[in-house]
């Protein structure tokens, strides 16, 4: 069995490359080596090992309501662009954004509506289910079959409102097998009544994992974001803002955070005090529909690069996506109920700048952190026990990179 | 364009002119990394203490469109939001050891349509 949500991280995985228990050695000593935050090596091996075979987030199936609305995500660690369209008959597919004619992107990005794809080179048109609609001049083209050049589809999968992909074309496992035992705390996290999100994004010059390693622990908190939200987590019975419990199910993990409940904006501090409040009220309007309980992990971390968190409004999500082995970019999506007033408008945009700039500390820490790493000083670094989320994902990257190379050999 | 902002606040005036042009967060953020943390300052200590009478004054006028002196009310109280941020966490304009001057998308290549 795979994929069990247990509270220790031994548990095995299979992400198409066979059964496998997370790196022993790195669960055991936190060490890790410092060229998997900047080889090209790893970062090939990462494309094709991870990236080209786990379930991916792209959106919300309720970011696109009506048929024809379509987000294009681009997966650049695997040069691909995905369109992701609800059909006329209702149903999401994703496609390769690529013109069956010459290649073409033919969605413009990152968002629209659209009635059908007409391609920006020469027009051919694809209906929302891909299938090719128009050639112009189709005489010049005599031996051509419309009916096979419709768009690539790419696999896609909803579960509870997220919607996946996977850009294996036969994907080993389905979305269901693949989240295991983390699905029941991704079910848990209901963003339906969240009508109202902010999304921000933000390119980054450091590894992805880098990015992520901070959303995966507190250690950082009480130093990094020392003039923000320090005094929101750290108290004095938990001065490292450590996780109060950790789960792990496969690659998937979740840390609970033991909060500082007794946090109130400092006086002084008017506007955040404003803002806080009014959010407050909110809640209260909606009668806490949705919101994260005191049972909500802090951190739910769905490989690779997927979190879902409590926030100010409700949840919040982000992802950390690889460009080059030293950078990525930084999405993210803040769910709020929708505003009525002009005071719950300002709240989130309080809400939303807050987090901006308290992710802003995180990014100027990781860029450092990756200079220092990328500087060949040092041959590893740790996580402690207090960062066994990271320590965990470092622990299954490893076993699946050298999994992915015995296959490789057994093969040749 | 009018600086004029509701008769109970013409007392601002004087601060309009730093942020009613300026529609999105991506703006008010670059605005802030350039203006001067005493200017900001002055801004935030002669505005915070009325976002509460600033706000009520707002929400009388229900969700849709504000009329144009209260549009450009809530646009000083956004400038305030942005403001707060350098004066109650950071103690300066720009965060401290942050690239000058940088953006953060709002939307971006995480956009979605509404
Ligand atoms: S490349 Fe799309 S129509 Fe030619
Ligand atoms: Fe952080």
């Amino acid at each position: 069995m795979t994929n069990i949500l247990s509270a220790t991280p031994e548990g095995g995985f299979d992400l198409g490359h066979g059964m496998m228990m997370p790196d022993a050695a790195i669960l055991r000593d936190g060490r890790v080596a410092a060229d998997s935050f900047w080889s090209v090596a790893q970062h090939a091996a990462e494309r094709d090992a991870i990236y080209r075979r786990c379930w991916l987030y792209m959106v919300r199936a309720e970011d696109l309501p009506k048929p024809g609305d379509y987000v294009v995500r681009d997966v650049e660690i695997c040069g691909v662009s995905v369109l992701i369209v609800r059909g006329k008959d209702d149903v999401l597919r994703a496609f390769h954004n690529v013109c069956r004619h010459r290649g073409m992107p033919v969605a413009d990005g990152p968002c629209g509506k659209a009635e059908a794809f007409r391609c920006p080179y020469h027009s051919w048109t694809f209906r929302l289910d891909g299938s090719l609609k128009a050639i112009p001049n189709q005489r010049c083209f005599p031996s051509l079959d419309a009916d096979d050049l419709g768009l690539v589809p790419i696999e896609i999968d909803v579960f509870a409102g997220f919607v996946f992909i996977n850009l294996d074309p036969q994907p080993a496992f389905s979305l269901r097998a693949f989240l295991g035992g983390i699905a029941p705390l991704l079910e848990t996290t209901t963003l339906v009544p969240f009508t109202h999100r902010d999304s921000l994004s933000y390119e980054v010059s450091a590894n992805w994992k880098a990015g992520l390693d901070p959303q995966y622990e507190g250690y950082h908190v009480g130093t990094v974001h020392a003039l923000t939200i320090r005094e929101i987590s750290v108290t004095p019975a938990n001065p490292f803002s450590e996780f109060r419990k950790m789960a792990f199910a496969g690659p998937h993990a979740a840390g609970w955070s033991q909060g500082n409940p007794g946090w109130r904006p400092r006086a002084e501090r008017l506007v955040q005090s404003f803002a806080v409040q009014t959010m407050g009220a909110l809640a209260g309007r909606v009668a806490g529909e949705g919101y994260p309980s005191a049972e909500t992990p802090a951190s739910l971390a769905i490989f690779p690069n997927f979190m879902i968190h409590p926030g100010a409004g409700g949840w919040f999500t982000q992802q950390h996506w690889p460009l080059t082995a030293q950078s990525h970019r930084w999405t993210a999506h803040y769910y709020y109920h929708a505003p009525v007033t002009a005071s719950e408008r300002l709240a989130i945009a309080q809400a939303t700048t807050f987090a901006r700039d308290s992710g802003m500390e995180d990014f100027m820490v990781m860029a450092r952190q990756q200079k220092g790493l990328a500087s060949g000083a040092t041959e590893s670094f740790y996580y402690g026990e207090a960062e066994m989320l990271p320590r965990h994902r470092a622990a299954v990257i490893r076993s699946v990179l050298n999994g992915a190379q015995a296959n490789m050999r057994s093969a040749a | 364009m009018s600086a004029n902002l509701p008769a109970a606040f013409a007392d601002l005036e004087q601060f309009a002119h730093l942020w009613i042009g300026l529609e999105t967060m991506e703006s008010r953020y670059r605005a802030r990394q350039d203006m001067p943390f005493d200017a900001l300052k002055q801004f935030y200590d002669a505005t915070a203490p009325r976002l509460a009478d600033m706000m009520a004054h707002l929400d009388a006028f229900g969700s849709d469109t504000l009329p144009s002196a209260e549009a450009r009310l809530y646009r000083v109280a956004l400038g305030l939001v942005e403001a707060a941020q350098a004066v109650e966490f950071f103690a300066a304009a720009r965060l401290p050891g942050a690239p000058y001057p940088h953006d953060v998308a709002v939307g971006g290549q995480a956009a979605l349509s509404d």
